[in-house]
C-alpha cells in the first residue's frame, strides 16, 4: 500500500493533521516516507477534488480534515482492498 | 538542502504557490530534508505543471530536472588524469628484411609490460598502491584488466620502421600516480631493451629516446561535466515534449 492519496485519508481519518503530522503519522503506521512533493501533490488532488478541507488557523502549519465525501471513499476503497488481502490470505492457506 | 528545496518550489505554477506556498514552507522548517526531496520537489512541480497545462513551463522544467540529475550524477563521478609520454625507438645497422622481426620484437615487449605480472607488480609496489580498494573487493584479474584499459600503448605510425614512436598514456585517479605509472612503462621497456639485446641475436643496436616526458596533469580529463549537464538538459527537454505529447494523445482518444 503505497498510494499517498489513500494513506493520508488514512492519516486524517482519526482527526485532522497538518502536513508535517501527517509526514509523521503515516511513516509511523505504513512505514512509508512521503516526500514533502508527494504529500502535497496528494493534498492539492483530495482538496480538489472535496475528501480533504483545510482547517481555518492562524499558524502557517494548515490542519486538514477529513470531509464526509473522502470518509465514504476511503471506506470504499478499503473494502475492496479488504477484499484482495482475504482472498490471498485464503489462496494462500489452500496453496 | 532546505533553501535549495524552497527555490525548487518556485518551480510550482504560481497559482499553487499561492495556495500552498506558506506551509509548503512551514513543512520545509519542520522536516529535516534530505538530497532526494529535492527530486521529489521537482517531480511534484512538474506533475503541477502538467496538470495545470503549462506545457511549455513542464518542457523547460523538465530539461532543468534532467540537467541537474546529470549534475549531481557527474558529482559523484571520481576525476581521471591522464598522463602521458611519447618514446621513440631506433634501430640501427639493420637490413629491410629485418623489418617484420624487429616489429615483432617490439610486440613482444609490449606484450609483456602489459602481461599480469609485470602489472600486477606496479600496482602492488608500495610506493603506488594503485587500486587498492577494488583489490580487496575483486579477483586480480579484473583489476589488472581495469589496469589494462587504463593504460595505453599506441603506436604512432611513420614512414620510418627504424625508428617507430610509441605514445605511453596512463588515467587514474590520482595525478601524480598517473605520471608515475607511466614513467614505471618507460622504464620498463628500457628494461625489456636491455634484456632483448643481452639474449637475442642478431645484436641490433636498440636505443630509446624519450621525445615527451611523462606530464603532471593539471585539469582531469574525464568527466566533463559540462557535456553530461548539457546531455541531461537536452535528454530532458525531449523527454519532456514526449510526456506533452504523450498526454496530449490520450486526452484526444
Amino acid at each position: 500500500m503505497s498510494d499517498p492519496t489513500i494513506l493520508v485519508l488514512a492519516s486524517l481519518a482519526d482527526g485532522e493533521k497538518h502536513g508535517y503530522a501527517i509526514m509523521e503519522d503515516v511513516q509511523g503506521f505504513a512505514g512509508v516516507r512521503l516526500g514533502p512533493g508527494t504529500l502535497y501533490g496528494a493534498i492539492t488532488r483530495l482538496e480538489q477534488r472535496g475528501w480533504i478541507r483545510p482547517v481555518d488557523s492562524d499558524d502557517r502549519r494548515r490542519p486538514y480534515r477529513i470531509t464526509g465525501a473522502g470518509r465514504e471513499y476511503l471506506e470504499a476503497q478499503l473494502a475492496s482492498l479488504n477484499q484482495v488481502v482475504k482472498t490471498a490470505m485464503r489462496r494462500l492457506k489452500h496453496a | 538542502m532546505r533553501q535549495l528545496i524552497r527555490w525548487m518550489a518556485r518551480l510550482y505554477p504560481a497559482a499553487w504557490r499561492e495556495r500552498y506556498a506558506a506551509e509548503f514552507d512551514a513543512l520545509l522548517e519542520d522536516m529535516r530534508p534530505k538530497w532526494r526531496d529535492l527530486f521529489n520537489v521537482l517531480l511534484g512541480a512538474l506533475r503541477m505543471q502538467m496538470a495545470t497545462r503549462n506545457y511549455w513551463k513542464f518542457v523547460a522544467f523538465a530539461g532543468l530536472a534532467g540537467a541537474l540529475v546529470a549534475g549531481v550524477y557527474a558529482l559523484t563521478i571520481q576525476d581521471r588524469y591522464m598522463s602521458t609520454a611519447v618514446v621513440r625507438f631506433t634501430f640501427a645497422r639493420l637490413a629491410d628484411s629485418d623489418r617484420h622481426g624487429t616489429l615483432d620484437r617490439l610486440a613482444r615487449m609490449e606484450r609483456e609490460v602489459l602481461s599480469r605480472t609485470s602489472l600486477a607488480a606496479l600496482m602492488e609496489r608500495p610506493a603506488l598502491d594503485l587500486y587498492a580498494e577494488d583489490r580487496k573487493r575483486i579477483p586480480l584479474e579484473d583489476v589488472v584488466e581495469n589496469m589494462r584499459k587504463a593504460l595505453r600503448i599506441n603506436l604512432l605510425e611513420g614512414p620510418n620502421w627504424r625508428a617507430t614512436t610509441f605514445e605511453i598514456s596512463c588515467m587514474y585517479p590520482d595525478r601524480f600516480k598517473a605520471r608515475a605509472v607511466v614513467r614505471e612503462v618507460v622504464a620498463k621497456f628500457v628494461e625489456q631493451i636491455n634484456t632483448t639485446q643481452r639474449i637475442q641475436a642478431p645484436p641490433a643496436a636498440v636505443t630509446l629516446q624519450l621525445l615527451d616526458p611523462a606530464n603532471l596533469p593539471k585539469q582531469p580529463i574525464f568527466p566533463n561535466r559540462v557535456v553530461m549537464v548539457a546531455v541531461g538538459l537536452v535528454g530532458g527537454v525531449v523527454l519532456g515534449l514526449l510526456a506533452v505529447l504523450v498526454r496530449q494523445k490520450l486526452q484526444k482518444a
